[in-house]
């Protein structure tokens, strides 16, 4: 424990019996209460804090005791996870296999220890105090694998295992007055809690805890025990399969080689200059295309027949996370983990239903007549909504489910004045709720066809010939419409120019954090609400970096030894039979197949595990030395930018001082006998990278400089470099 | 051994069988492999040499760093097999 407390609570608390509530974060909590008891009373729980021999006031834990219909209700708030998997014991070796739950604070060193750290304590502490007092409990978090955890982990720790045969359970998807209070109720008359999800949901705290621990302490063990430096390294279930994503994709691009092909670029004089499309396509041999050319300069163009087919383009599926992300992403470049936290921050309000779904259905018993009339009470939905509410229809589902949750649909609750991300995917969820009410939209697709002295050309364009679900759909229509200009068949237009396109292949695209998140999903490694923190955890660890996203030099190195000595650990398959046997889990326990439970998975788990280590282990040596090697490679290439321009003997060097701690460009000629003293100065903040490209203006040697969460700059060492004089101005006016 | 390659400091995949690293040689196969697309679309007067001093200093062409450090040593080396 961090400090003693102190808990005092309102004598007329102490005096009655009541059930306790356990909500996910104070937000919710709050909301809850709202709804079980219009007269709730806000209860500030004293919690004294004595440490060192002071005593503070802060942190407060705030509850709220309400008088429910079925009876008086203290509701109190977790901070999400209050405990988390520790190592039973001390120490840093491996393997290790005990483990317990420990409050997430008591892990923490004391100069570590936030404020976030002292109100966790100060939440065990009060639920501590209070539960003992309640005679039922209600687990009220968010209903699914992480909220089951977090409930039934922090009742089995204060009250024991035994407590969650009884605890009750809400279950909603909306935090809305009408769904608290049906789940509530349901809760009372003795819904439980979900075991299944229960299960796998420590399968996977477990398993993941185990499997990280120990592979990244075999990773750090091996560093350490052949070359004596150390180094924080680690690898996890799906943060090992990720990473070999990038490395995969990095080789790629980096060792791609462009194939040509050729186009041919044609204008005709019509009212307005337009150019034509080959119908043979892209072509790969030149001479073809020059023929063409040589077929067409100078000739005229022949309208030879218009062709026009109409097409339907049904309305959007209701939307699930993924799809939420995806569209956030094309319309407004937002990246998965910002727009999950909008989503998330909406649902907190009560405006939208829960967002970590696959779901692409609305639930059953969802009133859309009395939905869609209280969004047209929000500002700017008004006149569509009372449009969608004239149709008079079902809206159409996808065919995705989800055993805890339906589609993210608006409830129909009005959001305070929303700002930023938050605003647009709102207006996302809204819109896309609105199109599902709509007809297919009508396109009509025209296509017209030349001739050029018997070359062949073309123009496509396309129209929407009725709106459908896009009347409904604000700015989420998908691709614009191309209006072709109006001719007729047999109308000529002279060939005004003609030239050959030389194109090259692109390549492969560098990962963003949307692409690299849907490559997980398709690969079925993490799940919809883990995906986004493991791309940020290989960020922090430095494996990765940039918004196109590249593996840094540390990455590839664990991505090596791990793909080497022990292929499994970096393996999509090992990560996604984990994945299966938490399903297997939570259909053993609902009845629905067969019987496998949480400790049958975690001696498969274990057995895998046990594996992976001996690899590594055997290999001890060989990791070491390679990880050892690539450090020191590495090392000596981050520091080396060139030959010296001054001596032109030297190599220039990232130094940096032992008297000021600043760095700098020096010459290694310094070294030896002072025969050279060149240097230019560096920026202090940010990562540096060597590159081997000199500055187009002055050939002068450049470095990268990686600021911390700006994008990346090159520069000229060259002080007086006239392409840096520009940066500076640029800089100076953006500034003014 | 090192792999040939400037400042690769990376050793070599297969002594016997090749001078450069792992991905070296692989942008050294590639290389190899994607020049017979490029006699097709250019003709077969279009020799290696054209091919790697395009390969090297067309900046519009999209191509990967190790592929153009392979193209840059056979420049230097001279090697046009």
């Amino acid at each position: 424990m961090l400090a003693k407390y102190n808990i005092t609570l309102p004598k007329y608390i102490e005096n009655e019996g009541f059930t306790l509530g356990l909500a996910e974060k104070p937000s919710a909590a709050s909301k809850i209460a709202k709804f079980l008891d219009k007269n709730s009373k806000q209860v500030i729980i004293k919690v004294k804090r004595k440490q060192n021999g002071k005593t503070n006031q802060l942190p407060e834990q705030i509850g709220h005791f309400v008088n429910t219909e079925k009876g008086k209700m203290f509701i109190l708030s977790a901070a999400g996870h209050l405990y988390t998997v520790v190592q039973e014991g001390v120490g840093w070796q491996y393997p290790v296999y005990d483990f317990k739950w420990s409050p997430k604070y008591q892990k923490k060193k004391k100069k570590d220890i936030t404020i976030h750290d002292m109100r966790n304590e100060a939440a065990v502490e009060a639920i501590k105090h209070i539960a003992n007092m309640a005679s039922d409990y209600i687990v009220m978090t968010d209903y699914d694998e992480e909220g089951e955890v977090i409930g039934g982990v922090i009742l089995s720790q204060i009250l024991g295992n035994k407590i969650l045969d009884d605890v009750k359970r809400m279950k909603f998807s909306t935090l809305t007055k009408n769904e608290i209070n049906k789940s509530f109720l349901e809760a009372v008359e003795g819904n439980l809690m979900n075991f299944g999800m229960y299960n796998r949901g420590l399968m996977r705290h477990y398993l993941d805890w185990l499997w990280g621990i120990n592979l990244s302490r075999a990773l750090m063990h091996s560093l350490k025990n052949t070359s004596g430096q150390y180094l924080t390294l680690s690898t996890g279930r799906v943060q090992g399969p990720t990473l070999a994503f990038v490395s995969e994709r990095q080789m790629k691009i980096d060792t791609f080689v462009p194939r040509p092909s050729f186009d041919v670029n044609l204008t005709i004089n019509a009212k307005d200059k337009i150019n034509l499309i080959n119908s043979k396509g892209v072509l790969e041999i030149k001479s073809n295309a020059d023929k063409i050319i040589e077929n067409t300069i100078g000739q005229v163009a022949k309208v030879i027949d218009i062709i026009t087919r109409t097409s339907k383009k049904n309305p959007p599926e209701p939307l699930n996370l993924s799809k939420l992300q995806d569209e956030a992403h094309k319309y407004f470049s937002i990246t998965s983990s910002r727009t999950l936290q909008s989503a998330q921050r909406l649902y907190m309000e009560g405006v939208i239903s829960y967002p970590r779904t696959s779901s692409q259905k609305y639930p059953s018993e969802l009133d859309h007549d009395f939905t869609l009339s209280e969004i047209a009470k929000i500002p700017g939905y008004k006149k569509v909504a009372g449009e969608v509410i004239e149709l008079k229809r079902k809206p159409i589902e996808g065919k995705k489910t989800d055993p805890a949750h339906p589609c993210i649909y608006p409830t129909g609750v009005q959001p305070k004045k929303l700002t930023g991300n938050d605003k647009k995917v709102f207006d996302l969820i809204v819109r896309n709720y609105f199109s599902t009410f709509g007809d297919p939209a009508i396109m009509e697709n025209n296509r017209i066809n030349f001739d050029i002295n018997k070359e062949k050309f073309h123009l496509t364009g396309r129209r929407t010939k009725i709106l459908g679900w896009k009347k409904y759909a604000g700015r989420f229509t998908g691709a614009d419409d191309k209006e072709l200009p109006k001719f007729n068949k047999g109308d000529n237009f002279k060939v005004i120019d003609v030239s050959l396109n030389e194109k090259f292949s692109k390549g492969p695209a560098y990962y963003n954090d949307n692409s690299l998140r849907k490559k997980m999903e398709e690969e079925e490694i993490g799940t919809k609400a883990t995906r986004g923190d493991i791309i940020s955890s290989l960020f922090q660890r430095k494996y990765l970096r940039g918004k196109r996203i590249e593996i840094t030099p540390v990455g590839e190195i664990v991505f090596q030894v791990l793909s080497t000595y022990s292929a499994q650990v970096v393996s999509v398959e090992l990560s996604r039979k984990l994945e299966n046997m938490g399903d297997m889990i939570e259909n053993s326990v609902n009845n629905l197949d067969g019987k496998f439970s949480l400790s049958d998975a975690m001696v498969q788990g274990l057995i895998m595990l046990h594996g992976m280590l001996k690899e590594l282990q055997e290999n001890e040596r060989k990791v070491g030395e390679s990880i050892s090697t690539e450090l020191q490679s590495q090392r000596k290439i981050a520091q080396e930018i060139g030959g010296c321009l001054t001596c032109k003997i030297g190599t220039l060097k990232i130094i940096r001082s032992t008297l000021s701690g600043k760095r700098f460009v020096g010459c290694s000629e310094y070294f030896n006998d002072q025969n050279c003293n060149t240097t230019y100065p560096l920026p202090q903040g940010g990562m540096l990278e060597t590159t081997k490209e000199l500055c187009k203006a002055d050939e002068y040697p450049q470095v990268k400089v990686y600021p911390g969460g700006r994008r990346p700059w090159t520069l000229c060492l060259n002080p007086t470099c006239s392409l840096r004089e520009e940066f500076e101005k640029r800089k100076k006016k953006l500034k003014g | 051994m090192d792999c040939v390659i400037d400042n690769c400091v990376k050793e070599i995949v297969e002594k016997d069988l090749t001078k450069y690293c792992k991905k070296h040689e692989i942008a050294s196969i590639n290389l190899i492999n994607e020049f017979e697309y490029w006699l097709i679309a250019y003709g077969s007067d279009y020799t290696m040499k054209n091919y790697l001093e395009r390969i090297v200093s067309d900046d519009d062409i999209n191509k990967g760093m190790f592929v153009i450090e392979v193209a840059k040593y056979r420049i230097e080396q001279q090697d046009w097999n």
